[in-house]
């Protein structure tokens, strides 16, 4: 049962989750893709993000030597690198989406000759 | 009288308060709820983004880290390296999704995917309640501000900050909001590029400054007058630039970045903000644009802590920023550094900055609490339909009401701790929104129960855990207790929506909505 989406917060009935029809085939090639580069960004940023910690509380000779002047190894990636990911991550992903949508304009402006083929529009 | 107002300190603070109500009064006409309440959805990217920045980079963060760094070193960086993750996670999972479904307020996403009242009543009460302890320390923090630099008392702080934006949210609503937190993020990224380029051009490189603080170990020269012991204060470069001070070991590490990463997704007044923007692909690039702020913004941060402790550490500053640095905390060492690479204006400009600093988070923690009571609560539990009018004036009353109630809250806690706050709003942002976004755009199977448990079983152990952790063993009190508190969150919403298995029988047709590129724009 496919209905149609109603924003409102009128009781509109449930269903068993094991009957959930699959969702429609854009939709979850979407959903998937966008899942998939997600997880990918953030387990890069996530891995980034706790090897500092690792590093300043296990591995601290290698933590707090001296990188550059006065500024630790650790210091450097946690207050330079760490701001430079947060964007990187985030720019990566936006441009990422953003192919996706000129790809999927692209599919769209093809498909539409197609459609109107031998007829008239109304 | 004249010269008085041409003092810096006054002149930069009035003219932002003209800037304020001009723009407030630019932006009075607000003729339906969508104008009130995002802004007719119309921001691009770079208006959006910088209001998000603005949003997102209080008092706190414009005062308050460049202070922690200067006062305990490489921990104060690693407390800002934290607040620095959450928005990229946003952008990621949430930004774009948020804005296709396209309401008006955080508790018309829970509603409207479960079709519920009781879910958006449960949603209404997370949102007061993070609303309120991110409040409270902003108010703190501006009686404290106003008190420093113009001798107010604590009750008069407290009063005309909540008038202010009683003024500003009330009349300019939702457009006014953002073109005001637009304007006065740059006015504080402004001030705090003149402090960065003032302290490269006098000399002071992070590489070499930072080498001179981590080899002095010793006393500092001339901070005896102002200690209660009368001695000069020691300082030991090395225990500065190492860790240890913030959190005890690595497992409290783990959960302050849990906590702070993910409790910028759950916070209402950020993500109320990408319903603002005319499409899903300018909500992303407003994503990105904060992001990029943020991060310069951070960088500046820790750089000037350290420059403030260089300076601070050569003991031949002037005896008044001297005693400031030794007594006024570490809100006070943003402007004491200012007074010193660029004098009084530069002074005056932080000062300004460090208002508008807290006039931009608390006007958007308004016009969100705002939308939970007029929207969510009386246009949505009214018996009669509303007009677009009758709504408007709902929503300007709710902002009434909300001065009213901020103001008594800010003058309870006069005594509490700022940071203690903060944590608090992170920590029950992430153990209660960020699970219901997070499963709620990603996952079919979350059901309306599940929804509500998570939201009640997050906001209770949060609190539980930040106001009672005297009573929890040794091993679970956490300052930010991430650690505990978001697992808790995310597997009773997992568990509960396992076991109930009834889910809304459109979830497909949800799907479709936020995640289809037919809804790219709405």
């Amino acid at each position: 049962m496919n209905k149609e989406y109603e924003m409102t917060d009128q009781p509109l009935g449930t269903m068993d989750a094991d009957s959930l029809p699959p969702l429609d085939k854009e939709t979850r090639h979407i959903m998937k893709s966008e899942l998939r580069t997600g997880i990918g960004l953030s387990t890069i940023y996530y891995v980034f993000i706790f090897f500092i910690p690792i590093i300043n509380w296990y591995l601290k000779d290698f933590a707090f030597s001296q990188f550059w002047g006065g500024m630790s190894v650790t210091w450097f990636l946690t207050t330079i690198v760490g701001m430079v990911m947060a964007f990187l991550i985030a720019y990566i992903h936006t441009k990422r989406y953003e192919k996706r949508l000129a790809l999927y304009d692209a599919a769209s402006h093809l498909e539409e000759p197609a459609n109107n083929r031998g007829g008239t529009s109304a | 009288m004249i010269s008085t107002f041409l003092e810096p300190k006054y002149f930069f603070t009035f003219l932002l308060m003209g800037t304020i109500v001009y723009i407030t009064y630019l932006s009075k006409k607000n003729s339906s709820a969508s104008d009130f309440f995002v802004g007719g959805r119309s921001f691009g990217w770079f208006t959006n983004g910088s209001a998000i920045a603005g949003d997102y980079l209080s008092a706190a963060t414009f005062l308050g880290l460049a202070g922690l760094t200067f006062s305990i070193g490489y921990d104060g960086a690693f407390y800002t390296f934290s607040f620095s993750i959450g928005l990229t996670l946003l952008a990621i999972f949430v930004a774009g999704p948020l804005r296709r479904f396209g309401a008006y307020t955080v508790a018309d996403f829970v509603a409207y995917r479960f079709h519920s009242k009781r879910a958006r009543l449960v949603a209404v009460l997370v949102v007061l309640s993070i609303s309120g302890f991110y409040a409270a320390p902003q108010l703190l923090g501006a009686a404290q501000i106003l008190s420093m630099f113009f001798g107010t008392s604590y009750e008069f702080g407290i009063i005309f900050t909540c008038s202010v934006m009683i003024l500003y949210v009330g009349v300019g609503g939702m457009k006014g909001t953002t073109l005001n937190q637009a304007l006065e993020l740059w006015i504080r990224l402004g001030a705090f590029i003149l402090m960065v380029g003032a302290a490269i051009y006098g000399g002071l490189h992070y590489d070499k400054i930072l080498s001179a603080i981590t080899n002095f170990t010793g006393s500092v020269a001339n901070t005896a007058a102002f200690t209660e012991d009368g001695k000069d204060i020691a300082a030991n470069g090395q225990a500065w630039a190492t860790s240890g001070v913030l959190t005890p070991n690595f497992l409290h590490t783990v959960s302050l970045i849990i906590g702070l990463s993910l409790g910028t997704i759950g916070l209402p007044h950020i993500l109320l903000r990408f319903y603002t923007n005319p499409s899903a692909k300018a909500a992303r690039k407003s994503a990105l644009m904060a992001i990029g702020i943020a991060s310069v913004f951070f960088l500046f941060a820790v750089y000037l802590g350290v420059v403030g402790r260089a300076l601070f550490l050569e003991g031949n500053l002037n005896p008044e920023v001297m005693k400031n640095l030794v007594t006024g905390g570490d809100n006070m060492v943003v402007p004491s550094i200012a007074e010193v690479l660029g004098g009084k204006w530069l002074l005056g400009l932080v000062i300004a900055g460090a208002f508008a600093a807290i006039f931009s988070n608390l006007s958007g923690l308004f016009i969100a609490s705002s939308g939970a009571l007029a929207h969510d609560l009386y246009a949505s539990f009214s018996k009669k339909e509303l007009t677009q009018k009758q709504r408007v004036a709902a929503g300007k009353m709710a902002i009434l009401v909300l001065g009213v109630l901020y103001g008594l809250l800010g003058l309870l806690v006069k005594e509490a701790s700022i940071g203690h706050l903060v944590a608090l709003a992170f920590t029950v942002a992430a153990s209660t929104f960020t699970p219901i976004f997070l499963f709620g755009i990603w996952w079919r199977g979350m059901t309306e129960k599940g929804a509500i448990a998570g939201l009640l079983v997050g906001l209770i152990v949060s609190m539980f855990m930040i106001f009672f952790a005297s009573f929890l063993p040794p091993a679970l009190q956490f300052k930010v207790p991430g650690i505990i508190t978001v697992p808790v969150g995310f597997l009773t919403v997992y568990i509960v929506s396992k076991l109930d298995r009834k889910v809304p029988a459109d979830v497909n047709a949800f799907m479709k909505k936020v995640h289809s590129k037919e809804s790219e724009v709405a």
